[in-house]
């Protein structure tokens, strides 16, 4: 039995497990350091990703040509866009910025914890049975096809009586838990356990991203979890409630209400660890402070804030009165303010910075440049009058994926490359790195680009079959996802071969720029993080030029 | 810094017992809402309450007039939404403040208490079924 | 970890810079944020399906007849007797007296029970003897729909809070929550005194508007 040689949170805690690889596993697999958890989180999500990806896949096969390619069941191919978007969104995005937010946050704050390790244990612990429940159905060859919005009446016994769609409704309930226990876990943690010197406005802007997203999940994710109680009972005690049932007095709208209140802002709860995580990279690599700091700190508040009353913006459709409409018509293009404020900001960061174009700043900026796009058709659907013609077109599918695989996914990235020195104190390979930012940047867009045309040519959303029109543009759509998914395979095979093979990294590797306490650490950080409470000289976060006092990289003395 | 005063001087200073409420207030509080619960009772149902004095109290003629007009009695609807939904945050807002003891909490974890309240009530403005000129 | 929380709770404590509370208590405020937001969808999804025109709800007082919002009213006082008495339980024990304390845990938790007792009885009176005469009549049947889910969940509720304070008193018996420990009931007590403030929401939106 070969000794297990690692170095940091990563060495074994025992005598016996340095021998034994089991006990090993098992420490990692009981541990309570928030930094395990925190991998755990992103090995699973990473699982899911590439699930989610593979869904994806047979999605666009069948879609290359129209008329029956895959699948010659079309209510397989149904079930699929819904089971996509479900592992993309609660098994993937989020668990990923949970686990990168469980590493990174407590050492950003001088933190040796978390401040409930058990719970955050037992928050991750609730994910894997969470997934194993939500697809089920595929067991037992059960697939609900209502897509992931599980709109009634097709959510309801009479049309998709399966017991797969039990099973996903509650997985989905079982999700909200996880997501909700993380979320009190980080509040508890930034607002109460920050080392000395570290006030809320010295904060990191990634750790504030995490604490205004705890917010979004507390506040959105029970009002999902009381419309999917309501669909539950409604499933399984048919003739008793009728909630979302008109024959029974009942209102189908509202559940979409219902949903998307908690939807809508959970595409924030998917963007703004994003945020923050663009917001350490590009100041990282720009070698400047973040400009703009507190506005960029207020403007995450804003986006939250009016995060929740735009829901309506899905359901123009549904025959809401115009007046309530326009409201949220108006709301939702205010969201637009603040994001520009973000954008702008990052920009302002880059402006006049000695950039250095490694792979977590090709992310950033690659993300910053297609967000702007994603951001821009966000607004063109924000439009009541516009929607109405666009509505469950191509076009939404365009736009979501910009803001999320161009948006998220990208970030992640960004996040994960600037991270993994830290995390695993190994390098990965710069050169693999690369080959595997410019695939994403250029086939995401051969993927998604077009498809902001076939929505306004209408094509509809879901559907399994297509006007014979359409066919050369989803020949390059389908192309172009078979590519980008094949580009991820990159990205994972450069992280796993790196983790043994790499270099190793230093403690401060991005040339000595990082200035979080994260980087003051050692690479990988110790299993209690910091050997005494360290303390955070603070930074002048207002925005001032070089040759003044605390301008660049000088700090208050 | 409750929990730090609450080490040494939990017999005297408790953090929030620094207004010394916890000693004197609480049975005020808990009076207060039992009053306030039987307005709220009385407001949308007074004959609940002609019923209530008709079963314990002998009928004699002024009690039996009194009854009477209870039964009679009706509040205007309008009142009657109004006033219940005013009691009823009232009553919430006495429990928090001084049940939950925000009134000596630190001015975050008073934000973070009125949060839920600002979100439910743009949820439940935004779905309610407003009736407008276009219809529903 | 600080003191207070040693033999009940694991785990670190607060930092240099905190906001001057127990983890444990943004953890229970912030944990309330999350439960009010799902009663908010519920009671929101409530206040939809009832006021939608033509809905044909029927007036709480039809519904539940005298007796029963008397009954409903009853109850109510002894929530709120049973969230003052959690009040004393903490009074006693800061002031270092655990018997007391105890006594009061006790008539809290018998406060949840009597609650719980009572529900359960009139929730068996109206599915045997009520909802289905008003079915019949017509009324939209959403109305005993939200009813159970609402009441229901919030009983739900209750009975959490009553394990959660029996907890407590073991703890208490066992001496493993003495007087020093008074983080530990002050949470316990946001527990019950949220699940008393919902019932208060509850209670008037359900039974009596």
């Amino acid at each position: 039995m070969t000794e297990i040689k690692a170095k940091g949170y990563l060495s074994p805690l025992t005598e016996e497990a340095k021998t034994n690889k089991w006990l090993y596993l098992k420490e990692w697999l009981c541990t309570t350091d928030a930094k395990r958890i925190g991998v755990l989180y992103l090995a699973f999500s990473a699982v899911m990703g590439l699930f989610g990806g593979i869904l994806s896949i047979l999605i666009r096969i069948e879609l290359a040509h129209h008329g029956p390619v895959l699948f010659a069941d079309p209510s397989l191919y149904n079930a699929l866009p819904g089971f996509h978007a479900t592992a993309m969104i609660f098994f993937f995005i989020i668990p990923a910025f949970t686990g990168a937010g469980n590493f990174v946050v407590p050492i950003q704050i001088g933190a040796p914890d978390m401040a409930f390790p058990r719970l955050n244990l037992a928050a991750f612990w609730i994910l894997p049975p969470a997934a194993l429940v939500t697809f089920f159905g595929f067991f037992i060859n059960s697939l609900p096809e209502f897509g992931w919005t599980g709109y009634p009446p097709l959510s309801n016994n009479v049309y998709s009586g399966m017991l797969g769609a039990d099973f996903w409704v509650l997985g989905l309930v079982l999700v909200g838990v996880s997501s909700t226990m993380a979320a009190v876990n980080f509040l508890a943690t930034i607002f109460n356990m920050r080392c000395k010197g570290m006030k809320l406005f010295q904060l990191p802007l990634f750790t504030w991203s995490i604490i205004v997203t705890s917010f979004l999940i507390l506040a959105a994710t029970p009002v999902l979890t009381s419309a999917l109680l309501m669909l539950t009972f409604e499933r399984m005690f048919p003739g008793v409630f009728h909630f979302f049932n008109p024959a029974g007095g009942g209102d189908p709208v509202l559940y979409q209400h219902l949903f998307w209140f908690y939807s809508h802002p959970a595409v924030y709860i998917m963007i703004l660890p994003g945020f923050g995580i663009i917001s350490s990279v590009v100041q990282t690599f720009s070698r400047k402070h973040i400009f703009g700091y507190v506005l960029m700190a207020w403007s995450m508040m804003a986006i939250a804030v009016l995060g929740f009353v735009v829901w309506a913006h899905h359901m123009y459709t549904t025959g809401i009165a115009l007046e309530v409409r326009v409201g949220f018509m108006f709301l939702t293009m205010l969201i637009a303010v603040p994001t520009g404020i973000k954008i702008f900001s990052w920009m302002a960061t880059m402006w006049g910075g000695s950039l250095k174009f490694d792979t977590p700043m090709l992310f950033a900026i690659g993300f910053i440049a297609m967000f702007t796009l994603g951001g821009l058709s966000g607004v063109v659907l924000a439009s009541v009058s516009v929607d109405i013609q666009l509505h469950d077109t191509y076009y939404v599918v365009a736009h979501i994926h910009y803001v999320l695989v161009a948006g998220s996914m990208l970030t992640l990235f960004a996040g994960l490359y600037y991270w993994y020195p830290k995390v695993s104190g190994k390098m990965y390979n710069e050169f693999w790195g690369r080959v595997h930012f410019w695939l994403t940047a250029i086939f995401l867009n051969v993927t998604f680009f077009l498809q902001h045309w076939m929505g306004v040519a209408g094509m509809p959303r879901r559907y399994y079959d297509y006007d014979p029109q359409f066919e050369w543009a989803n020949m390059i759509s389908s192309g172009g996802a078979v590519v980008l998914f094949l580009a991820q395979l990159i990205f994972v095979a450069n992280l796993v071969w790196s983790w043994k093979y790499g270099e190793d990294a230093e403690d401060n590797h991005w040339y000595g720029d990082g200035i979080h306490l994260e980087w003051m650490v050692p690479s990988p950080p110790d299993h209690h993080n910091f050997p005494e409470p360290p303390e955070w000289k603070p930074i002048i976060r207002q925005h001032v030029s070089a040759d003044q006092p605390g301008g660049l990289w000088h700090r208050q003395q | 810094m409750a929990s730090q005063d609450a080490e040494n001087h939990y017999e005297t200073g408790w953090g929030w017992a620094k207004i010394d409420w916890v000693y004197n207030e609480y049975m005020w509080i808990w009076v207060w809402l039992a009053v306030l619960t039987v307005v709220e009772v009385f407001i949308p149902e007074p004959e609940i309450f002609g019923a209530l004095f008709e079963m314990i109290l002998p009928a004699v003629g002024p009690v039996e007039s009194l009854t009477t007009w209870l039964y009679e009695l009706e509040f205007n609807r309008t009142f009657v939404v109004v006033s219940l939904i005013v009691l009823a945050l009232v009553k919430t807002w006495l429990v928090a403040w001084y049940y939950m003891h925000l009134i000596s909490e630190k001015p975050s974890i008073i934000l973070v208490a009125c949060a839920p309240f600002v979100f439910s009530v743009f949820l439940t403005v935004g779905i309610f079924p407003w009736q407008t000129t276009f219809g529903i | 970890m600080s003191a207070q929380d040693g033999s009940v709770m694991e785990g670190p404590g607060p930092g240099e810079e905190s906001l001057g509370v127990t983890n444990g208590k943004i953890g229970m405020w912030t944990f309330l944020v999350m439960d009010a937001m799902t009663f908010a969808g519920i009671l929101a999804g409530y206040a939809r399906l009832r006021w939608t025109p033509d809905s044909m709800w029927p007036f709480p007082i039809d519904a539940f007849g005298v007796i029963g919002i008397q009954l409903t009213a009853l109850n109510t006082f002894i929530l709120i007797c049973s969230s003052v008495a959690m009040v004393h339980v903490l009074a006693e024990q800061m002031r270092g007296n655990m018997d007391r304390a105890e006594k009061w845990l006790m008539a809290t938790i018998g406060g949840g029970l009597i609650f719980l007792g009572i529900q359960a009885f009139e929730w068996t009176h109206l599915i045997i003897d009520k909802f289905h005469l008003l079915m019949d009549a017509g009324y939209n049947q959403n109305f005993p729909a939200t009813f159970y889910l609402l009441t229901g969940f919030h009983g739900m509720h209750v009975a959490v809070g009553v394990i959660y304070n029996t907890i407590i008193l073991m703890a208490i018996r066992r001496g493993r929550v003495t007087k020093d420990h008074t983080s530990t009931v002050e949470i316990a007590g946001l527990y019950w005194h949220f699940v008393d403030l919902i019932w208060i929401l509850v209670f008037t939106f359900v039974y009596l508007i």
